[in-house]
């Protein structure tokens, strides 16, 4: 019966995307191959398979794991999802160019504005571990991390010191449950893309990422507390009296913080702690409900046994 | 012997502590039963209690709340002022400008519109997609949903499990 409850609102959520799907417009098809392509006169949507925008184009250009390539023109904004965008000696974009998971490159690269001011400064080649622009984005990064982390213990240290011990005694849940919980907001954020048509869909896109990065950053200042409190935690009281500059959960949570964020400069490696940190922390925000240890859901059946007594 | 008289010696030995010297089964008992006292007096010798020491709170192990208020600004301070030190000097080893490069650091961090518009373009994408991609993205939603959902159910052993 309880499998039957949580199930309910799943399977509403996923038929009325469904149909959502279903309802809505969809557009006149043309050529394509291994995946698919819509196109109704004023743009092109592709699923899944290369494109090639060989004579002019009114209109968008949105690929979804698929890359392009451009030989005209388009008169309009080229948005590409999981695939790479190859910009020939003619191609003209009169719009913006917006790839994510992928990189824009050919003749035509050089000459187009927008990708011209993002080359100083380009966060693709912070995992460039022979150039110092990534060493340097990473140590803003953790200056970043660092501003947080001292706001955060000093408002939230209890619950900061209950996530962390938490993490310590149950390590595997945590993981397990962070790697669970990633998969999930992946898959809620394309359900929720589907109903982004809706008015409903924006707010609660919004609202999932808020939750998203909220959990992340609490989640990685608990894995720095973990750590430091690992590594440099006082065990008995005359270390603690000793002590005169790591001191109480700041303390241990920029000893963790330093520790992690040198890890993290260790090419390849370094990124793979990080994101293992990343899903042990969210794992342990959400074990702990944010350090508050209640449980999200009420337990009919625990509370019945309480009253019997 | 009688058996009643056994009996009764063996109700109250001390009030018939004549009767052994009639009867061979009971002095038998009678010499067991000394015997083992006597071994047992020999072995059980009483455990010198160790003198008590005077109690130092300065060794006993440290709780988790402990101190746990103080703030560590020296560290707090001397740290960011280290790491903003090294990145500005990595930025403009690579020719960037410090400022470019912190806003382009603290803004990655912050979430995007165009994270939106990505979302919008994988929606409008996703429409385009065969049924079967449908069916997949729904099965996984709601099956890692419900495992989701299972392992949030399990209470934090936390502090009650002790470190």
């Amino acid at each position: 019966m309880r499998v039957v409850k949580a199930l309910l609102p799943l399977l509403a959520m996923s038929l009325l995307v469904l149909s959502g799907t279903v309802v809505l417009p969809t557009f006149a098809s043309s050529s394509g191959t291994g995946g698919s392509a819509t196109s109704d006169g004023r743009g092109l949507i592709s699923f899944g398979e290369d494109v090639v925008i060989d004579s002019d184009m009114v209109g968008d250009v949105q690929v979804v794991f698929g890359s392009v390539k451009v030989e005209g023109r388009i008169d309009g904004d080229l948005l590409v999802f999981g695939g790479d965008v190859e910009l020939g000696p003619q191609a003209e974009v009169s719009g913006e160019i917006v790839t994510y998971g992928g990189t824009v490159s050919g003749a035509g690269a050089r000459s187009h504005p927008g990708l011209a001011e993002q080359a100083g400064v380009s966060l693709a080649r912070m995992n460039d571990w022979r150039s110092p622009i990534g060493y340097a984005l990473k140590l803003s990064f953790l200056v970043v991390w660092l501003v947080a982390a001292v706001v955060l213990s000093m408002t939230s240290g209890r619950e900061l010191r209950a996530s962390s011990i938490e993490l310590r005694v149950a390590p595997f849940h945590a993981f397990g449950l962070g790697l669970v919980a990633f998969t999930s907001f992946l898959l809620t954020a394309l359900v929720l893309a589907y109903l982004l048509s809706f008015v409903i869909g924006l707010p609660l896109l919004a609202a999932l990422a808020v939750f998203a990065l909220m959990t992340k950053i609490y989640g990685m200042i608990v894995v720095f507390h973990a750590v430091g409190s690992l590594i440099a935690a006082p065990r008995t009281r005359e270390a603690l009296q000793k002590r005169r500059w790591v001191r109480g959960d700041m303390g241990l949570v920029l000893v963790g913080l330093l520790v992690l964020g040198l890890v993290r400069m260790i090419p390849l490696v370094g990124n793979l702690v990080w994101i293992a940190a990343s899903l042990f922390g969210v794992g342990v925000a959400l074990a702990t409900k944010f350090g508050r240890r209640e449980p999200w859901f009420l337990m009919r059946g625990l509370e019945l046994r309480v009253h019997d007594r | 012997m009688t058996d009643s008289s056994c009996r009764q010696f063996r109700g109250d030995p001390e009030a018939f502590s004549t009767h052994p010297e009639s009867c061979v089964a009971c002095a038998g008992i009678l010499e067991e039963i000394t015997q083992f006292d006597r071994e047992f007096a020999a072995h059980a010798t009483l455990q010198e209690v160790p003198p008590l020491e005077p109690l130092d709170s300065r060794n006993l192990p440290v709780a988790s709340w402990e101190g746990a208020s103080e703030r560590a600004w020296p560290l707090a301070v001397l740290g960011a002022l280290a790491l903003v030190f090294l990145a500005v000097i990595l930025f403009l080893l690579s020719g960037i400008s410090p400022t470019e490069g912190f806003r382009a650091a603290l803004m990655s961090q912050l979430p995007r519109f165009e994270l939106f518009e990505i979302a919008s373009v994988v929606g409008e994408g996703l429409r385009a997609a065969p049924l079967g991609v449908h069916v997949l993205i729904l099965v996984g939603f709601t099956v890692i949903n419900l495992i989701f959902l299972w392992l949030l159910r399990r209470a934090p052993r936390g502090v009650d499990a002790g470190r």
